[in-house]
C-alpha cells in the first residue's frame, strides 16, 4: 500500500508541475506585449504611455527575461503561496481567488446534492426495471439534461421565474431564493450523468456473475442482494462523483456569469475580459490544481474499496 | 556432411511469475538449455505435449521472444543476446508461419494485401512483386479471386495457404512452422501436410516444425527433436525416432499417437500429470511420471548422451552405458 | 464493421426509420444540418448583416420565420449563416483533436517503453485542466479568431483520443499478425496505420461524434461569454449573447438559437450512444 501511495504522490506532483508549466506558459499564446499591458493597466489610458515607462515596467517585472527564468520565477513563488497581484482588482491573487472561492463551493455543494437526490433513485430505478417505461424515459431525459447548454437553461430558468412570474431574483447571492435556480442549472448536466452511469452500473451488477450465483443458490432477500450491488456500484458511483467536479468546474464558470455569482468562475471571466495575466494564471492553476487534488483522492478511495487497484 | 545453417547452445528463455503482495514474481524457465542444430534445407520437427515450451522456443529463435540464456550462431556469427544486430540479420531470413491463420492476417485487409506485404517492406515494386509471387500462388492452389477476399471470408486452409506463400515469398533461409496445423479440420489437415511436402521439395529452405501431429512428421520430417518441460530429451533423424525411440518419453508419445505406422505395440500410459512449470522436479525432468525412474534419475540431470551418429538422447538409461540398469 | 454504403430502397429505409424513431428523427436532424452548412446562402431569405432599423425586435412573422434582432436583422437568416460557424468550429476543432491524439495514443501505444511514458504524462498535465475552463482561457487570452477558438477548443479534447487509442493499441500490438508484419521487416509507421489504425477506427468514431456535442456545446458557450465569435458575425451562442438583454420584449431571440444548438447537440449524442452501442456489439462479437 506504501508503495502504491508513493508512486501516486509522486505522479500527482509531476503532474501539478506540468500543469503550472502549461498555465504560465498560456501566456505566451496573448497578442500584445506584457510589459505595456501593465502599465496601461496601471497608469490608464494608450495615449499617456511613453516608451522609457514602459521598459521600465518591463525590467522591473522581469519580463526581458528569457521565459524560462520569469517561469521559475513566477513557480517558485506559487510554491510561497505568492500568486502575485491583480492589475486591476488592487488586490492579492491568492486573496481573491479564496474570497470567490467560497461562494463557487457553495454553489458546488447544494448542486450536487440535488443532482445525487434526483439521479440516484433515478438512476437506480431505471437499472433494476430494465426496458420497463421507466428505464427508457429516464435514458431520454439523460441526454436531453447532457445535451442543453447549460447557458440557455439559466436563461430560460430566469426568463421564466424572474421575468415572468417575479418568483426568483436574477442575479447576485442571498438567501436561497438566489441559490436555487443557478444550482439547478449546473446540477442538471450533472443528474443526467450520474443517472446514466448509475443505470448502466446497476445493469451491470445485476447481470453480474457472482449475484447470479447468488440467486441461483436461491437467494431472494432483496436485503443481501442490494448490499452486493451496492457495494459493487459505489466505486463507479465514487469515480463518477469525482470526475463530476470537472463538469462542475466546467459549468460554474457559465453559470456563474448568467447568474453574476460571484464565484470563482466569474472572477476568470472577468480577469480575461480585463487582460488581468496573474489573475488569469492564479485561477486557472488553482482550479487545475483543485481539480488534480480531487482525483488524487477518488484514485485513493477507489483503491481502498478494491484492492485489486492497488495490485496493478 | 554436416552443413549447418543454425547451431542453438544452451538457449533459455525465462518468464516472471505472477507477483505475490509486494515481492515481484519468482523467474521460471519456458526452456532451458537448448542444444540443437539446424542443418541446411533440413525439416526439423519438434514433437511435445502442450505447454511443453515449443512455442517459446520457435518465438525465441524468430526475435518475437528475448532469450536469456545461451545463443546462437548463424553463418558463423554468435548471437549471444536476443535482438542484437547478428540476431536481426538472422531475422531477416526467418520467416515464421502460426497456429491460428485467421489471427496471423490482418482482418482489415485483402489476402492479396497480406501476402504481398514482405516484399513490399522490402521495397519490390508492384509488378515484380506479382512476377515473384506468381509461382508460389499457383503451387499453394491460390486463386486471384481468393486474394481479393478479407480472411473472414476464407476458409482455414485457404488462409493458412496464404500463409504459407506468404512466408516462402522473401526466400528465406529459415522457415519456422509453429503448429500449422493444429487451427485446421482433419479433411484440410491432409491436404496441407500433402502441400508443404510438395513445398519443401521446391523450394529450398530449413524448416523448423513445431507440432504435435505425428503424421506430419512422418510426412515431412528429416530430423526429429523431442522436448519436454522446456528441455530436449532426444534428437534423432525421423527414422531412426520412428523404428527405434530411445527415451521413455519419446516411446510413451508416439504410443499415444494414433496416426498408423507410429507405433507397434501396446500404449504406454505415463503416470501422473505434468507437473507446473514453475515448479520443476530436480534432478531429471522426467523422473515423476517416468516408469523407468531410480533413485538417480531424482538426484542427477542426465547428460545429453549421443547413441549413433544424429542420435542424441538426455536419460540416465543410457548415461550408464550399457551396465545393468537398477531397479528403483 | 464494413464502411460500404448502399442506399436501400425506400420501402426498407422507412420500415428501419419506424423500429428506430428517436434514431431517425436524430438522423434526419443531421442530415437536415449538412444541408443547411453546405447551402446556407441559398437557404437564407435575407442577407444575415443587413439591418432594417423599423424591424427592430419584431417578432415571427411571414416575413421573418423567426423575428429580428436589435438591429433589424433577420434571425432566421443569422441562425442559418451562424450554423455554419457553430458547427464549422465545432468540426474542425474535432478533428484536430481526434487526428493529433489518435496519432500520439498509437505512437505510445504501438512503441512503448520511454515514448509512452512521455506521451502520457504529458497528457496528465493536460487533463488537469477542465476543458471548458482551458477552451475559455485560451479563448479569452489570444483574442478572436476562428482559428484560435478551434485551437483553444481542441487543447484539451485531444487527450480523451490518445487515452483510448493508446488502450487499443497496447492489446492491438500483441496481435499476431502485428508479430508478422514485425518480423517481415515492415516498417513501424506502416505497421501503425495499416494494422492498429483500423481496429482504432470505430472507438474513435464514437469519441468525435460525442465530441462534435461537446464541441458546438463548447463553441456556443464560447460565443456567449463574449470570447468567441465575434458579432456582427452569427453564431448560436453569440446570438444567444446578443438576445440575452432583451428577455423580456423579445424574447424569440434567445429562445431560437439556444434550441437549435439543443437539438443539434442532442442528435450527435444520441447517434453516438447508437454508434457505441453498435461497436460493443460488434467487438463482443469478435
Amino acid at each position: 500500500m506504501a508503495g502504491f501511495l508513493i508512486k501516486k504522490t509522486a505522479g500527482m506532483a509531476l503532474v501539478l508541475f506540468g500543469a503550472s508549466f502549461l498555465t504560465y506558459a498560456m501566456i505566451l499564446l496573448a497578442p500584445g506585449d506584457a510589459a505595456r499591458e501593465i502599465a496601461v493597466a496601471r497608469y490608464g489610458g494608450e495615449s499617456q504611455l511613453d516608451r522609457a515607462t514602459v521598459e521600465y515596467i518591463r525590467e522591473q517585472e522581469g519580463l526581458d527575461q528569457s521565459f524560462l527564468v520569469q517561469y521559475g520565477r513566477w513557480l517558485s513563488h506559487v510554491g510561497q503561496l505568492d500568486f502575485g497581484y491583480s492589475l486591476v482588482e488592487e488586490a492579492g491573487v491568492l486573496h481573491l481567488i479564496c474570497a470567490r472561492f467560497s461562494k463557487t463551493l457553495e454553489l458546488a455543494v447544494v448542486s450536487i446534492l440535488i443532482a445525487l437526490t434526483v439521479s440516484l433513485p433515478l438512476g437506480t430505478l431505471a437499472g433494476l426495471g430494465r426496458g420497463s417505461w421507466l428505464d427508457s424515459t429516464s435514458v431520454y431525459l439523460s441526454v436531453l439534461g447532457l445535451s442543453i447548454p447549460n447557458f440557455w437553461l439559466g436563461l430560460l430558468l430566469i426568463t421564466l421565474f424572474s421575468v415572468y412570474l417575479h418568483w426568483l431574483p436574477s442575479f447576485g447571492t442571498g438567501g436561497w431564493q438566489h441559490l436555487i435556480m443557478p444550482a439547478i442549472t449546473l446540477g442538471t448536466s450533472i443528474t443526467a450523468y450520474i443517472a446514466r452511469l448509475l443505470r448502466l452500473s446497476v445493469i451491470q451488477s445485476l447481470e453480474s456473475e457472482h449475484v447470479l450465483a447468488l440467486r441461483a443458490r436461491g437467494t431472494d432477500s432483496p436485503r443481501v442482494l442490494g448490499k452486493h450491488i451496492f457495494k459493487n456500484t459505489l466505486i463507479p458511483v465514487v469515480t463518477i462523483v469525482g470526475l463530476e467536479f470537472g463538469l462542475i468546474l466546467e459549468g460554474a464558470v457559465i453559470t456563474e456569469v448568467v447568474f453574476s455569482w460571484p464565484g470563482l468562475g466569474s472572477l476568470m471571466v472577468d480577469a480575461i475580459s480585463n487582460r488581468d495575466y496573474p489573475l488569469i494564471q492564479g485561477v486557472v492553476l488553482f482550479t487545475g490544481a483543485i481539480f488534480v487534488l480531487i482525483n488524487f483522492g477518488v484514485d485513493l478511495i477507489c483503491s481502498t474499496l478494491d484492492p485489486r487497484i492497488r495490485m496493478q | 556432411m554436416s552443413n549447418p545453417l543454425i547451431q542453438i547452445e544452451n538457449l533459455g528463455v525465462a518468464f516472471k511469475g505472477r507477483a505475490r503482495g509486494v515481492g515481484r514474481g519468482a523467474l521460471f524457465w519456458g526452456v532451458k538449455q537448448i542444444c540443437l542444430t539446424l542443418e541446411k534445407e533440413d525439416a526439423f520437427c519438434l514433437i511435445g505435449e502442450s505447454g511443453s515450451g515449443k512455442s517459446t522456443l520457435a518465438l525465441a529463435l524468430a526475435g518475437l521472444q528475448p532469450f536469456h540464456e545461451g545463443g546462437l550462431v548463424f553463418r558463423g556469427k554468435k548471437i549471444d543476446r536476443s535482438n542484437n544486430r547478428n540476431h536481426k540479420s538472422l531475422m531477416k531470413k526467418t520467416q515464421m508461419v502460426f497456429q491460428d491463420p485467421v489471427q496471423a492476417l490482418n482482418p482489415f485487409q485483402p489476402l492479396g494485401r497480406s501476402l504481398e506485404e514482405p516484399l513490399a517492406a522490402r521495397g519490390v515494386g508492384p509488378s515484380k512483386r506479382k512476377s515473384l509471387l506468381a509461382p508460389l500462388i499457383r503451387d499453394t492452389g491460390l486463386s486471384a479471386d481468393l486474394l481479393k477476399r478479407l480472411p473472414a471470408q476464407a476458409s482455414g486452409g485457404q488462409n493458412q495457404r496464404v500463409c504459407i506463400a506468404r512466408s516462402l515469398s522473401t526466400q528465406p533461409d529459415l522457415l519456422i512452422l509453429d503448429e500449422p496445423l493444429t487451427a485446421l479440420d482433419s479433411l484440410i489437415k491432409t491436404r496441407i501436410t500433402r502441400l508443404l511436402c510438395q513445398l519443401k521439395d521446391k523450394y529450398p529452405v530449413t524448416s523448423f516444425v513445431i507440432t504435435h501431429d505425428m503424421a506430419l512428421v512422418k510426412a515431412m520430417a528429416t530430423r526429429v527433436g523431442v522436448i519436454y518441460l522446456g528441455r530436449i530429451l532426444e534428437t534423432a533423424s525421423r527414422d531412426t525416432i520412428l523404428s527405434g525411440p530411445a527415451h521413455p518419453y519419446t516411446r510413451a508419445l508416439l504410443s499415444a499417437s494414433f496416426t498408423p505406422g507410429i507405433w507397434k505395440g501396446k500404449r504406454l500410459v505415463l503416470k501422473g500429470d505434468a507437473p507446473s512449470a514453475m515448479d520443476l522436479p530436480a534432478g531429471c525432468i522426467f523422473h515423476t511420471r517416468c516408469p523407468e525412474a531410480a533413485a538417480l534419475c531424482r538426484q542427477q540431470v542426465p547428460e545429453p548422451v549421443q547413441l549413433s551418429p544424429g542420435h542424441t538422447v538426455s536419460c540416465h538409461i543410457y548415461t550408464q552405458k550399457g551396465e545393468s540398469w537398477p531397479a528403483s | 464493421m464494413s464502411l460500404s454504403f448502399r442506399i436501400p430502397f425506400p420501402g426498407r429505409l422507412l420500415a428501419a426509420a419506424a423500429r428506430n424513431p428517436v434514431g431517425s428523427v436524430a438522423s434526419g436532424i443531421l442530415i437536415l444540418l449538412v444541408v443547411v452548412v453546405v447551402a446556407g446562402p441559398a437557404l437564407a431569405p435575407h442577407d444575415p448583416l443587413a439591418s432594417s432599423p423599423a424591424m427592430r425586435l419584431c417578432p415571427p412573422s411571414a416575413q421573418f420565420p423567426m423575428g429580428c434582432d436589435t438591429l433589424g436583422r433577420c434571425l432566421f437568416s443569422r441562425i442559418i449563416y451562424g450554423a455554419r460557424a457553430s458547427l464549422g468550429i465545432g468540426f474542425a476543432a474535432v478533428a484536430l483533436s481526434a487526428c493529433l491524439g489518435t496519432a500520439v495514443g498509437l505512437v505510445a501505444g504501438y512503441f512503448k517503453g520511454w515514448a509512452d511514458e512521455v506521451f502520457m504524462r504529458i497528457t496528465d498535465m493536460f487533463l488537469a485542466f477542465p476543458e471548458m475552463v482551458a477552451a475559455i482561457a485560451l479563448a479569452g487570452i489570444m483574442g478572436p479568431g476562428d482559428l484560435n477558438l478551434v485551437f483553444a477548443i481542441s487543447c484539451v479534447s485531444w487527450t480523451k483520443y490518445a487515452r483510448m487509442s493508446r488502450g487499443i493499441a497496447l492489446t492491438t500490438r500483441e496481435a499476431l499478425y502485428v508479430k508478422s508484419a514485425r518480423l517481415s521487416g515492415v516498417s513501424p509507421v506502416m505497421i501503425i496505420v495499416r494494422h492498429i489504425l483500423p481496429t482504432v477506427r470505430p472507438s474513435m468514431t464514437v469519441l468525435a461524434t460525442i465530441g462534435m456535442a461537446k464541441g458546438i456545446l463548447s463553441v456556443s458557450a464560447l460565443g456567449f461569454l463574449g470570447f468567441g465569435v465575434q458579432p456582427p458575425d452569427p453564431e448560436w451562442g453569440t446570438l444567444l449573447m446578443e438576445g440575452k438583454d432583451y428577455l423580456f420584449i423579445a424574447p424569440h431571440l434567445s429562445i431560437f438559437p439556444g434550441l437549435c444548438i439543443m437539438l443539434t447537440v442532442l442528435s450527435f449524442n444520441l447517434i453516438g450512444d447508437r454508434l457505441e452501442d453498435v461497436r460493443s456489439i460488434n467487438s463482443g462479437h469478435q
